[in-house]
């Protein structure tokens, strides 16, 4: 399963030669259209600039500008929504039928709240996302997205100026599966960043904030060194902790995090996992509109996306979520 | 005048003594609670496998005739487990003995095909590997605060009162191997 199958993916070459076309017409329709509005509005500001009208000249070449710039803006999303309409949607079936694909939509607000990853930060007044995949993989249902929250931050300067600043909370991929294991409390790995540098005295900083009420339940150590170097968890029920985070699925998650290369945080919440991966790549987007042809029409293409959708789905076998030899079926 | 302040000092030292000989009093009566209610935790699923056996046993005897050596001694291990005059220290080997002895048992299923397809045999395996996999959360938990329970009655200050307590270091459960590892179906298949 490491290497994308790239003969089998050929068959989808086709959809990318249409793909082509259309994007060829797009970037000849934005073509005209820029022509036409620098030869109307050229012409017209130089006549406007001859009779002394300087300053409505200016205002035509930036009206001109933005024309370009609207057919730009409305041109790319044409080119993107087609793409992913077309390959994305093809290269979701390919990887698994009983996955659907929505471009436009994303995790729902709710499940990000009930997931309590970032229930530590401010609540969101930016929710942003795309690109949702939901379906049954084998057992384990599973939805995930792309999401970018953030949440607005405002100050005062000294003389009473406000400020306001747009902090991302998250910006990645967000997952949400059925586990393999029923189980009824909370259960948070969340990156450890205090006992990295703190050491015994940031783990006593942890438990405190436990007890304090800034996290569920309890801080809960395991006994994978390792694993205690790179995560905290918190959990309302010790023993359904170590229920869920078996010896086993400790390592499956520190193998993980390597493999994603990025300070992933799950949580355990009525019988479903959530994983939240951040991320800087957009994913799932087609190349530029300007991009020459070659580029889509590399052979690399489409096993590049490929990969990338099958890092997204590549938890339910890293976290083995479609063995059900416990109850749960 | 400096008798009273003496008096004073003096009274404040005490005081701030006698508060932190409670914090840590306190702290090790805790932990010491901690490792009776994690251990009163792997009791309750050993309760459950127990209970879980006798309808293990009856569902496989009449297909497996040759391992009936194997389920009479799974059947004896677990009575002896039940047994409440049982030392504890004795009755955790017997519970070992009991663990060995129900995976030698689904290793040995593998071998009859019938079993496999029988609904309600196949429900017991999932209620035995949840159950096996609830004794291992729990006695990490328990090893867990066992250690914290150690460290506490070995570290100073806290060990100068734990000794003035009469607390004693415990002993953590050793896990076999074979117990580590999570029950892997395919491994199961293979055979």
């Amino acid at each position: 399963m490491s290497n994308a199958p790239t003969d089998a993916l050929r068959q989808l070459e086709p959809i990318l030669r249409a793909l082509e076309q259309e994007r060829t017409q797009y970037v000849s329709q934005f073509a005209q259209i820029s022509l036409w509005s620098v030869a109307i509005g050229g012409t017209l500001s130089l006549l406007l600039a001859a009779f002394g009208a300087g300053v409505w000249a200016i205002a035509l070449l930036f009206v001109a500008l933005i024309v370009i710039a609207a057919a730009y803006a409305s041109k790319a999303d044409a080119w993107r929504r087609a793409f992913k309409a077309q390959v994305m949607t093809q290269l979701v079936q390919f990887v698994n039928p009983n996955l659907r694909y929505y471009p436009e939509q994303h995790i729902s607000r709710r499940e990000y709240d009930l997931s309590m990853l970032y229930h530590n930060s401010p609540a969101p007044d930016r929710y942003y996302g795309e690109d949702l995949i939901e379906g049954v993989i084998d057992k384990t249902d599973i939805r995930l997205s792309e999401l970018h929250t953030e949440y607005k931050q405002v100050t005062y300067d000294s003389k009473g100026r406000r400020h306001e600043q747009w902090i991302t909370i998250f910006r990645g991929l967000f997952i949400s599966a059925d586990f393999h294991k029923d189980f009824k409390g909370v259960t948070l790995v969340l990156p450890d960043t205090e006992q990295s540098w703190l050491g015994g005295f940031g783990q006593w900083l942890q438990s405190l904030s436990a007890k304090l009420g800034n996290q569920p339940g309890e801080l809960i150590k395991m006994e994978d060194p390792e694993f205690e170097r790179l995560f905290k968890v918190f959990a309302t029920d010790p023993i359904e902790a170590r229920y869920i985070l078996t010896p086993n699925m400790i390592r499956r998650i520190v193998e993980f995090r390597a493999k994603t290369k990025s300070a992933i945080r799950l949580s355990f919440i009525a019988s479903r996992v959530f994983v939240a991966i951040p991320t800087y790549h957009n994913h799932f987007e087609p190349p530029s509109l300007f991009a020459p042809a070659d580029k889509l029409l590399a052979p690399e293409t489409l096993p590049r996306y490929f990969e990338e959708l099958r890092f997204a789905l590549a938890v339910v076998d890293e976290l083995n979520l479609n063995t059900r030899i416990w109850t749960k079926r | 005048m400096e008798l009273l302040t003496g008096l004073i000092c003096f009274g404040v030292l005490m005081l701030g003594a006698a508060i932190l000989y409670a914090v840590l009093y306190n702290s090790l009566i805790a932990k010491k609670n901690q490792v009776e209610y994690a251990y009163s935790g792997v009791d309750v699923q050993l309760k459950k496998r127990h209970d879980l056996i006798p309808n293990l046993v009856a569902s496989v005897k009449q297909y497996m005739e040759h391992e009936r050596g194997l389920l009479e001694r799974i059947t004896e291990l677990r009575s002896r487990a039940m047994n409440p005059d049982l030392p504890e220290g004795e009755r955790m080997q017997v519970e070992a003995a009991l663990s060995g002895a129900l995976r030698n048992l689904m290793v040995a299923v593998e071998n009859y095909p019938q079993l496999r397809a029988n609904e309600n045999f196949m429900h017991l395996q999932a209620s035995l590997n949840e159950v096996e996999e609830q004794i291992a959360a729990a006695r990490r938990t328990y090893n867990a605060a066992v250690t914290d329970y150690n460290n506490a009655i070995e570290m100073f200050p806290t060990n100068l009162i734990a000794s003035t307590m009469g607390l004693k270091r415990r002993a953590v459960f050793e896990a076999e191997e074979a117990e580590r590892a999570t029950p892997n179906v395919a491994q199961l298949f293979q055979r």
